[in-house]
């Protein structure tokens, strides 16, 4: 075998030894990049009026009591974003889906607690309230604002200092339903703690 | 002066191979996984109370504790044993619930004879009771009269507090046990 020949079938085995050999995590992983650990994204949550959802007065033996989506009892968030980025909202309701009595914690009243989105820009949040779109489960992620249709635009302005990126305002809905399984209820107030967390 | 500068056919080709592996090399070593800058700003959460308040047909009462005759026995080291519901730690509570704001009339029988476990005997007991709508007996008014109205607060609760007096002078050493009765209806 003459000299080049040589060099090529080095160069050759040295490229096919090389491929083999993985190289730390990047080989295998999706391309998935989070663009949330680059850099300090600005976000604002805040209650739209009343931060209670406040089924009110019941009485033992009454039906069950609904507040739906568009009632004024259910609780608006409105949450101001970077524009172009998506958001992931996490529900989570009282533990064991009960509000309990007040000073007598072994009885509760059964609850379903739900959630919807807007994303189509900054509206009144009564009717963001009303057009929101119900999500399945206690989990969802959307864009700040959704696009409205054609291509998509140019890469958005890397993160840097003094750069304020676009805001826009995104709502979540929280309501749902009380369970109040016929006669035999204590009277009394009782209460119980929805957590709401939003995150890039 | 020009100066050439050769290089050998074959170290031109392995130059050539060498500089492609450097460059496939280098785009393995970029970091599409981005965990080790990974910190978790921009993440915010919300807590929001859902409260609902139930009514009952009928008014329950709770006994929250009993009243301490021995613990107010041994302070008092008398025959006579006295606990004032407005002022005496030793005295029972009792919570009413129902309907918030509503007019109630309270009724109790304040003499009631208590009989001793072991035998024959029997004491007689003389409670009072004082009531308000908080949980506040320092506040609390006496309940002088066998019947009496009073509101329950928008709780619906008022707040009974239960003392009286008896007198162990002529007692037979034992236990005694007995009931103390109250009614609540609406007015």
């Amino acid at each position: 075998m003459g000299s080049i020949a040589k060099y090529n079938c080095f160069a050759v085995v040295l490229l096919i030894f090389l491929s083999a050999v993985p190289f730390g995590s990047a080989l295998g992983q999706s391309a998935r990049i989070n663009f949330g650990a680059y850099g300090n994204r600005p976000m604002e949550i805040m209650a739209v009026g009343h931060d209670e959802l406040a089924f009110g007065q019941v009485t033992a033996g009454d039906p069950d009591v609904v507040i739906a989506q568009n009632d004024p009892r259910a609780v608006i968030l409105e949450i101001t974003a970077v524009e172009y980025m998506d958001i992931s909202v996490t529900l989570t309701p009282p533990p064991g889906n009960q509000l309990l009595r007040e000073g007598d914690p072994a009885t509760g009243i059964g609850v379903q607690i739900k959630m919807a989105y807007f994303n189509q820009g900054n509206v009144d949040p009564e009717i963001a309230a009303a057009q929101a779109t119900v999500v399945t489960g206690d989990m969802i992620t959307f864009p700040v604002r959704r696009r409205v249709g054609g291509p998509p635009g140019p890469p958005p302005t890397p993160s840097h200092a003094g750069y304020t990126p676009p805001m826009a305002k995104a709502y979540v809905v929280i309501y749902g339903t009380l369970n109040l399984g016929g006669d035999g209820l204590k009277a009394g107030k009782y209460s119980g703690d929805i957590l709401v967390e939003v995150s890039y | 002066m020009q100066t050439q500068l050769h290089t050998h056919p074959l170290k031109r080709q392995l130059l050539t191979t060498l500089a492609g592996l450097l460059v496939f090399l280098g785009t393995m070593f970029v970091p599409i996984d981005g965990q080790a800058q990974r910190g978790q700003p921009g993440r915010h959460a919300v807590t929001i109370t859902a409260t609902a308040t139930v009514i009952g047909n009928a008014i329950e009462l709770l006994t929250i504790s009993e009243m301490s005759l021995i613990q107010a026995s041994q302070l008092q080291q008398q025959d006579e044993i006295y606990i004032n519901p407005v002022f005496d730690a030793e005295a029972g509570i009792m919570k009413a619930i129902g309907q918030p704001n509503a007019q109630v009339r309270v009724s109790y029988i304040a003499e009631r004879e208590i009989f001793r476990r072991e035998g024959p005997g029997s004491l007689v007991f003389y409670y009072e009771v004082s009531g308000l709508g908080s949980d506040n007996q320092r506040e609390s008014e006496l309940l002088e009269d066998l019947e009496r109205e009073v509101r329950l607060n928008e709780n619906g609760e008022f707040y009974f507090w239960i003392g009286g007096r008896v007198n162990l002078g002529n007692a037979l050493s034992g236990s005694y046990d007995g009931e103390f009765t109250i009614e609540i209806e609406y007015i």
